[in-house]
């Protein structure tokens, strides 16, 4: 008898990747062609799954959808829980979304080792899809470490200089230390509660002094991951020594996992200790935005430019989930998606830029309005979303972000908002510096506008971005539910 | 009280020893043949009696029976200890297969001491007496300074040979020491008896002199066991020793004195609790260090998995802080996932040989491995993975291994030194990378053609990737093991 339980749209969504990774691990490198064209049929499929898990996704209950639970350890109660809710879900489709791109954009450009590099993204997006749907402290934190290897690799291997090594070593340390601390406090809690359950710790009243540590320690991993400012170093350098595709998932996935590891645990599980901790995060944010919108502006790579904007994004994202009120959590989840896809989308552009002239350095580039039209306007429209100009997702996100601020603070409303002024600075600049002026012909002579494959990669991104910016409903309408019982969950 | 039973492969293994020594010393001195090389001959016998031993020790019922006077014990640790050994001796024997014949290792002494060992092994799990105890262990250890010396003509193996007689005499003789005062305060010396002795007793109850034996006979368990700081001998006996010696000497022994430190501290001298506690604390606290920092300066392979093993030592011992059934349970399941990373690292170690023009040469520096990535893709994806176990990334098998063990630990509120051992393993972590930087990144200047490996040590190899790569499915089954083996050691 078929067991119907396997037709469960998660799991599926969850398998396919490693099902094209067997299928990968199989073929002869040598066929090369062969290898893409599978890798993007799976991460395609992977994408149609994810896309059916929306449509079924019921949007007026905030418990986990599709859920699913297997005996993994059950004499020492661990389970293996899948299920997702509207919080994680548009993760999982970023996650499917980002994949395809990244396989599209390096089909040319990666040169030795493919195989083992679309094996390495199919690995990294399988274990991405686990990390927002798993509902098991254990599991998140086997999937959040595990996320390190292919990363490390695909740095490492395919990275662009020299100096990938460093970034490499950087980001696979940063993130390990922050992580391992955590792995403490999920020891502990372990053996108080004695399941590792998210739904039984949910439950669970941890006395204030125990929170206020495990909050800690849960912070030391998040911070890193997102990155919040003292512990941001790793993210420029790994931003430009990872080849395209690997910035754009960096960009574009890695950092959600720190707000979604804020939201999914620290919120519901310490919920004193994050209101105790609320100034902290909100110094450290503004403080994030501001120096890394200052930063930003004197960087002379482009990937290191956009590298230092995700961080003073992100620091717009942890006020948002800070300010524990539905405008802002909502807002900072948005803001989150929305920075997926234009980052990934600026990440792409650059990316463009460096397949063509293999330099990244802001000094060599001027007027390419002139020569890559194409190109130029869709530059122009992701600069202009990652500013935050209205119609475009940013807005909606930073918007969200400051209406829920503004409830609880606004002297931290009217820093958070000098950041916006302050990206809109270092975007049109950046714009300006690489489309405007005159050419540089002294150091290149050979133009050539995007391609087709590029140009259908860009496209649904733009439109992707002016969906979210003209008509959010859709997105957030999926997440009320999800978003107010974690508030409940507070109060 | 004679139970021959219990012993049978044991028994067999020792007739079989008669019966190869015989034939060894018949057939290679018979002029007629031309004094036959009898390495390999013997290679395939030493097999095949292990093959049957083992199924001799797979048809024993594990029974808690004391028998021999008392001497020696056979219960659920002994039963699963003895057929560890001897399947992990089987493993050492196919992965030191093709060693012997390339580096002509042609004594048929060579095997039968293997044997030899592996009974001393077997006898060790059993012994329930300070008599015996000491007997099997100085059986083991003369057995192993021959091996060490095993190879006549390199003066590295004599001098290895020589430093572990005489350190090794040292520690025996503690051993010895403390068993006399032990026997000479209390009059006894079987453990169970001396177990009842100590029930109940109270920390001034507990004179000093039987502290003092107690201690003796516990430095030399730990100096057995290569814990810090006792550790001294091994990497000088590690690397003087020929390569496949030295992966005897990291695989096998651990487990058996393992046995006996449980058997001490857990069950004869349990009730020393406060003494041995903070011994072991600073045991699994040096040992973690020196591993761990001791490793970084190491440019030779051998040196390097000796101060590596010296570091899992040290979350043997961590593990063993709180006494408990759990505690137990986790320092063997480390035990079992140390004997398959070991053997997976040895099957790469010793086999891998370079032909560099008219001349080939083995493995020995760490920075031979540079560009393994290019010359063989799939031995280097397997190195990656074993390193990464032994760094203890999820999901590989390493990292559940050290999980169970901070878990022990965090179970007595050791905090201070799961968050020591926790950042010891994130700078641990450093090292495993820079091989793993040495395969992928590194630019290779001398290429060098690696030679095949022999394919039984591929056959090992392989199986020890499959235990650490797939361990994460099931848990359950190999911890279902590790508590039965912890069973015997309740109160």
């Amino acid at each position: 008898m078929l067991n119907l339980e396997f037709l469960n749209p998660l799991i599926l969504t969850s398998l396919t990747p490693l099902v094209g990774l067997l299928i990968l691990f199989v073929i002869p490198a040598t066929k090369e062609s062969f290898c893409r064209l599978v890798a993007l049929n799976t991460a395609c499929i992977t994408f149609l799954f994810s896309l059916i898990l929306w449509i079924q996704f019921d949007s007026h209950t905030s418990l986990f959808q599709f859920s699913a639970t297997f005996d993994w350890f059950p004499s020492a109660n661990l389970y293996y829980t899948l299920g997702i809710d509207g919080i994680s879900m548009f993760f999982i489709l970023l996650t499917t979304l980002l994949t395809i791109i990244c396989i599209l954009v390096s089909w040319s450009s990666v040169k030795f080792l493919i195989k083992e590099y679309l094996i390495c993204f199919l690995l990294l997006e399988f274990f991405l899809i686990q990390v927002f749907s798993v509902l098991d402290l254990l599991w998140f934190y086997i999937f959040f470490e595990s996320v390190l290897i292919p990363m490390f690799l695909i740095v490492g291997i395919w990275g662009s200089r020299e100096r990938k090594i460093r970034a490499a070593y950087q980001f696979f340390l940063y993130t390990l230390v922050g992580s391992l601390l955590m792995l403490i406090a999920l020891l502990t809690i372990y053996f108080q509660v004695g399941s590792t359950d998210l739904q039984i710790l949910w439950h669970y009243n941890f006395t204030e002094i125990k929170q206020i540590i495990f909050w800690l320690a849960f912070f030391s991993s998040f911070a890193v991951k997102i990155p919040m400012i003292p512990f941001h170093i790793w993210l420029p350098e790994a931003h430009a020594e990872a080849p395209t595709a690997g910035s754009v998932i960096l960009a574009g996935i890695l950092l959600k996992m720190g707000g979604y590891g804020f939201l999914r645990f620290s919120i519901p599980l310490f919920p004193e200790a994050c209101i105790y901790f609320t100034p902290l995060i909100f110094t450290l944010s503004i403080i994030a935005i501001l120096y890394a919108s200052l930063t930003t502006l004197r960087q002379v790579d482009l990937k290191k430019i956009i590298a230092y904007s995700s961080v003073s994004h992100m620091g717009f994202v942890t006020i948002g989930i800070f300010s524990l009120n539905l405008h802002g959590i909502e807002g900072s989840i948005l803001l989150m998606l929305s920075h997926g896809l234009v980052s990934s989308a600026l990440f792409l552009c650059i990316g463009i830029l460096y397949d063509r002239h293999k330099t990244r350095i802001l000094k060599y580039y001027s007027g390419l309005m002139q020569v890559m039209p194409l190109f130029g306007i869709f530059f122009l429209f992701f600069t202009f979303a990652n500013l935050g100009f209205p119609g475009t997702s940013s807005f909606i996100g930073e918007l969200l972000v400051l209406i829920g601020a503004f409830q609880l603070n606004r002297i931290l409303t009217f820093f958070a908002s000098i950041g916006m002024i302050l990206g809109a600075a270092y975007s049109i600049w950046l714009f300006n510096r690489i489309s405007f002026g005159t050419l540089k012909t002294q150091y290149f002579s050979f133009f050539q506008d995007i391609s087709r494959r590029e140009f259908w990669i860009l496209l649904p991104l733009t439109l992707l971005i002016l969906w979210m910016g003209i008509y959010p409903i859709s997105f957030l309408s999926e997440m009320h539910f999800s978003v107010l019982s974690l508030i409940e969950q507070l109060f | 009280m004679y139970n021959f039973y219990s012993i049978l492969p044991e028994i067999y293994i020792l007739c079989n020893i008669c019966i190869l020594l015989m034939y060894g010393v018949f057939f290679s001195t018979f002029p007629s043949l031309g004094y036959p090389l009898l390495n390999k001959n013997f290679n395939l016998l030493v097999l095949q009696i292990l093959i049957f031993s083992f199924l001799l020790a797979f048809s024993q019922t594990p029974l808690n029976l004391l028998n021999w006077n008392n001497l020696l014990i056979s219960d659920f640790f002994t039963y699963y200890a003895k057929l560890i050994i001897i399947l992990a001796t089987i493993g050492w024997l196919l992965l030191s297969f093709g060693y012997s014949i390339k580096e002509k290792l042609n004594y048929f002494e060579f095997w039968i001491l293997v044997l030899l060992a592996v009974v001393a092994m077997l006898f060790i799990t059993q012994a329930y007496d300070l008599l015996t105890i000491y007997l099997t262990i100085e059986f083991q250890s003369l057995i192993f300074y021959i091996l060490a010396s095993i190879k006549r003509t390199s003066e590295f193996s004599t001098e290895a040979g020589l430093k572990y007689f005489i350190l090794g005499a040292f520690a025996s003789a503690f051993l010895l020491f403390g068993s006399s005062i032990v026997y000479g305060l209390t009059g006894l010396t079987n453990l169970s008896d001396l177990s009842k002795l100590f029930l109940g007793l109270i920390g001034n109850e507990i004179s000093f002199n039987l502290i003092i034996g107690f201690i003796f006979i516990l430095v030399a368990l730990l100096f057995k066991l290569s814990a810090a700081p006792f550790h001294v001998w091994s990497p000088d006996v590690y690397e003087g020793a020929p390569i496949s010696v030295t992966a005897f000497f990291s695989i096998l022994p651990k487990l058996a004195i393992l046995g006996l430190l449980f058997r001490f501290l857990l069950f004869t001298f349990y009730d020393f609790i406060s003494y041995w506690q903070s011994i072991i604390l600073i045991a699994a606290f040096l040992s973690i260090l020196i591993g761990t920092f001791g490793a970084f300066a190491q440019t030779k392979w051998k040196r390097f998995l000796a101060y590596s093993s010296i570091n899992h030592i040290g979350f043997f011992l961590l593990a063993l802080l709180s006494g408990d059934l759990n505690s137990i349970s986790s320092v063997i399941f480390y035990g079992i996932i140390y004997i398959i990373t070991m053997s997976g690292i040895f099957a790469f170690t010793v086999n891998v040989n370079f032909y560099a023009y008219s001349k080939t040469y083995q493995l020995r520096y760490l920075s031979n491995i540079k560009g393994l990535a290019k010359t063989d893709p799939f031995l280097a994806f397997a190195l990656t993975i074993i390193l990464f176990s032994m760094a203890g990334i999820p999901p590989m098998a390493g990292f559940f291994a050290k999980l169970f063990v901070l878990l022990a630990a965090v179970q007595v509120d050791a905090f201070g030194i799961s968050i020591f051992a926790v950042i010891m393993s994130c700078i641990a972590c450093f090292y495993y990378i820079r091989l793993i930087k040495n395969i992928y990144f590194d630019s290779v200047i001398n290429w060098k053609v690696m030679e095949p490996m022999h394919k039984m040590s591929s056959l090992i190899l392989g199986l020890s990737l499959i235990g650490i790569l797939f361990l994460f499915i099931d848990v359950e089954m190999v911890s279902i093991i590790t508590l039965l083996m912890s069973i015997p050691f309740l109160h």
